[in-house]
């Protein structure tokens, strides 16, 4: 099926409106390639390949939404039908940007074979194995997703958009220690920086498999980039969108003391990651959204049916509903110092290497930062040992305790493409001694 | 380099060593909202997967839909991956079973005004007990998939299984505070307006109680678990330790064979139960699943719960346990009802030998690491016991431990009762139940708000 094919489907469908009833089609093709070569030197390969499809009717101030996975005539039509039951169903006022008006987006489907096959990948992940095995038992997973949209118009709109983006990720083999890793993402698989992702996953396995260091409380504590990526993530998700409503804060909201450092950035308009597609998931253009800006809550993300739209709609899957998401959030560094130095903090200190807690440290219920970090204790410059400590803080607090963000922000894909650097806490979030 | 050189031609796989899964669906959220306005939404899906199951390097390509494009299409990628895998047979294999999930399109089986009934009675037995507002959300997935056979044929014919499953939700309002309560339709108990009523009372209840719940004062309690809060605690640190791909790491298979915790603790996963809220013929790679798996006999480590590939890999029978959640995935074991047997002691006897501890009586999302034998359990609503009577109401806080913890276990209710979930591990979210009785464990550790260090 060609590009034209589809396009064509789509306009065959936006055709059937009755009446005033306007007909919109969104779909997406993303393709993945994935080879994970594991400690048993075994490899396994992975192909996926799907469609994405939405359809919304509207009839004057209702509209209705259904989605599926099937691009063909039948397919289109079951999907139609459920949309308009629940456009029957729904009240919810149609909320749109200007120029957002009858869309019928199909995508591309023969180019997304250009993106890197099996063999190129198997070739990477076979070297950096070697590498990587060097200390333990490691897998190694690369990968590579290409993203084809193309989006028409009842106004003569036509674009088309395509990215790739390369994923290459190391973790430990080892019984227990799933927790070390090293990860990384480039935009294609020759960019990936293989030596930045072993330096990452040898620093994290060493700080993860070291004799237990006696108990202490710490009076700061160093985040590891991947940790704040995390983090960063679980709080953008919790707090900073419209589609919640429990936890949601509102634009103007002073968060803790507001005496924060922090400042909070989703930068759609950045060419990395899903920021490559200038349009987000329903065609609405992306653009940079200041979140969090040093104790205040600067802008939320939104999408047309959780508005005000920033162009942050994100349709993660045929299973899922279009909700505001982030395309590439990070917190902007507070110096240009780029690595901090463990060694040069005075006391007692902690390196975090990995956390647990719920989905991310992030209790729904209650609001709160709640979570276990493992790493490395030090006392006076000089690691003694591993440990674990406990965190419990509400967000506002754990806010607070941020008294430096580094430079170096690295991307990584956690539930949407996140950015961390190291960053400097005070230890007045810790609960209990290591 | 520390794989075959063969790798570059794609994975070597042999003969008889791939499996097909096709699959059509649907999913349909019906809900009232606070201002008593109706949403629905609708999902669907078609999709199919091809899988590596012999040794050596492997592979897993799945694609959206069921079609005869969609299977070229698929085979297109196979070939990219795979070398030695006579296509032909896979192709009309995959031709056949697209017909066979054809055959089983899945249909909307709950009448639009019943749905309506279903919702407002919730809505209204909330807001009949004192709730201010109150929103119902009735959950319904359909699902046909036909799995196998292995291309060899050595698995026998292609299995096609129907699924439906329906959940209601109420949730209650006060303020910011909200109560909810989850029932879910069972073979042998369905939805109805009376179940429904009643859950959107329980929900008020629940938030009027949590209005004005405050913290525990102490870091460690002996715990009396209710039996729902029963069945997420042994799904969270039994269960999910005990499934055989989290099973070769985890402390407590380390410990099979021996006692881990009170003799009366006997733990299965039963698919057969009539409790059971997903109660399928076969699983999600065609093994039949007409026996439940033992996990703890008598306070001691018994079994896992399998999938093929770890089964062969622990030398031990497939436990028809293999889920996938939807094609996108490659199945791997996990739980489906998770059941503890009832044990000799009434719960209010457990109740009142409790000197001083804490009540829970429902547990929301929880973690656990299985490698190390930990979990972390977020307590919604709970009560305090002092001196064997129950107290103040108490909420906000996690209870944590390891197996240290399962081995304090020290009373086993001789009471049962059931709930039902969402569980999600690596991504994927699937249906589960549990069914437990009352349990007393003689120490947890406890964090939160205004909980000392």
């Amino acid at each position: 099926m060609t590009t034209a094919d589809t396009a064509a489907l789509c306009a065959a469908l936006v055709a059937q409106a009755r009446g005033d009833e306007r007909i919109e089609v969104f779909a997406r093709r993303v393709r993945t390639v994935m080879t994970r070569l594991g400690s048993s030197g075994q490899a396994h390969d992975q192909i996926s390949d799907g469609w994405m499809i939405g359809v919304r009717s509207s009839v004057d101030d209702r509209l209705g939404l259904a989605t599926g996975n099937v691009l063909d005539e039948r397919g289109l039509a079951t999907i139609l039908a459920d949309a308009r039951r629940a456009r029957v169903e729904v009240p919810r006022p149609v909320a749109r940007e200007d120029g957002h008006g009858q869309v019928a987006a199909s995508p591309a489907a023969e180019p997304v074979h250009g993106s890197s096959t099996p063999a190129q990948l198997r070739a990477i992940a076979a070297a950096v194995h070697r590498d990587a095995s060097a200390g333990g038992p490691a897998v190694v997973t690369v990968g590579s997703t290409r993203r084809v949209v193309v989006l028409h118009d009842s106004a003569g709109r036509s674009e088309t958009h395509q990215q790739t983006e390369a994923q290459l990720h190391i973790r430990s083999a080892t019984r227990g220690l799933d927790a070390a890793q090293g990860a990384r993402i480039r935009r294609n698989v020759t960019e990936l920086p293989i030596d930045g992702a072993l330096a990452e996953y040898t620093r994290s396995f060493s700080a993860l498999t070291g004799s237990p260091a006696p108990s202490g409380r710490p009076q700061w504590i160093l985040l590891s980039p991947l940790l704040v990526a995390r983090i960063v993530g679980r709080i953008s998700r919790a707090f900073l969108r419209n589609a919640n409503r429990a936890h949601s804060w509102k634009t103007g909201d002073v968060i803790g003391t507001g005496r924060q450092k922090l400042v909070l950035v989703d930068d759609g308009a950045a060419q990395r990651g899903p920021g490559a597609i200038p349009v987000d998931d329903e065609g609405v253009a992306r653009r940079r959204t200041v979140l969090l800006d040093r104790g205040r809550v600067a802008g939320l993300l939104g999408c047309t049916s959780a508005g005000p739209s920033t162009g942050s709609a994100q349709w993660g899957g045929w299973d899922s509903e279009i909700l505001p998401a982030t395309a590439a959030c990070y917190v902007e560094p507070t110096t240009e110092q780029v690595v901090a130095a463990p060694e040069s903090l005075p006391g007692d200190g902690f390196v975090a290497e990995d956390l647990r807690g719920f989905r991310g440290g992030l209790d729904f219920t209650t609001g709160r930062i709640e979570c276990e970090l493992t790493g490395v204790v030090m006392r006076d410059g000089k690691p003694v040992g591993t440990g674990r400590i406990a965190l419990s803080a509400a967000p506002g607090e754990f806010l607070g305790a941020f008294d430096e963000v580094y430079s170096g922000t690295e991307f990584y894909r956690i539930q949407g493409l996140h950015g961390g650097s190291w960053c400097l806490l005070n230890g007045s979030v810790v609960h209990g001694d290591c | 380099m520390n794989r075959p050189e063969a790798s570059s031609s794609g994975a070597q796989v042999t003969d008889g060593a791939a499996n097909i899964y096709l699959e059509r669906g649907f999913e349909q959220v019906t809900a009232v909202n606070s201002a008593g306005e109706r949403l629905f939404s609708g999902r669907r899906l078609d999709g199919m997967a091809v899988r590596s199951t012999g040794a050596g390097d492997s592979f897993f390509v799945q694609r959206s839909g069921v079609g005869a494009g969609h299977v070229r299409a698929l085979l297109s990628d196979v070939a990219e991956v795979a070398a030695g895998l006579p296509i032909n047979y896979l192709e009309a294999a995959l031709v056949s079973a697209s017909q066979l999930v054809e055959g089983l399109a899945p249909t909307i089986a709950t009448k639009h005004d019943v749905v309506g009934e279903l919702l407002a009675a919730a809505r209204e037995g909330a807001l009949s007990c004192g709730a201010r507002n109150a929103e119902a959300r009735l959950w319904h997935q359909e699902r046909c998939y036909v799995s196998g056979p292995d291309i060899s044929g050595a698995a026998g014919p292609a299995l096609r299984q129907n699924v439906g499953m329906r959940r209601l939700t109420v949730s209650a309002g006060i303020g910011a505070q909200r109560g909810t309560v989850t029932i879910a339709e069972l073979a042998h108990l369905p939805l109805t307006v009376e179940r429904a009523a009643e859950a959107g009372r329980r929900a008020a209840e629940r938030v009027a109680n949590l209005a004005v719940a405050t913290a525990p004062s102490r870091a460690r309690a002996a715990v009396v678990l209710a039996p729902e809060a029963a069945g997420v605690f042994a799904h969270e640190v039994i269960g999910h330790a005990l499934e055989a791909d989290t099973a070769v790491s985890s402390s407590l298979w380390r410990q099979r064979g021996q006692s881990v915790s009170h003799p009366d603790l006997t733990v299965r996963d039963d698919g057969t139960d009539p409790w059971a809220w997903e109660r399928v013929a076969s699983d999600e790679e065609g093994t039949p699943c007409t026996v439940a798996a033992d996990l703890i006999v008598g306070g001691a480590v018994e079994g896992v719960l399998t999938d093929r590939a770890n089964a062969a890999r622990l030398g031990v029978r497939a436990s028809g346990h293999a889920r996938r959640g939807a094609y996108t995935n490659p199945p791997v074991p996990r739980m489906r009802h998770l059941t503890v047997e009832r044990g000799p002691e009434s719960p209010q006897e457990i109740i009142r030998d409790t000197a001083d501890g804490i009540l829970v009586l429902e547990v929301g999302s929880s973690d656990a690491v299985p490698a190390e034998g930990r979990f972390m359990i977020r307590v919604v609503e709970a009560r305090e016991i002092v001196n064997g009577e129950i107290g103040r109401p108490l909420t906000g806080f996690t209870v944590h431990g390891g197996l240290a913890e399962l081995a304090t276990l020290d009373a086993v209710g001789n009471d049962a009762a059931g709930s039902v979930s969402m569980c999600g591990r690596q991504g994927r979210w699937l249906p589960v139940s549990h069914r437990a009785p009352t349990l007393r464990l003689g120490h947890l550790g406890i964090r939160g708000k205004g909980v000392p260090a």
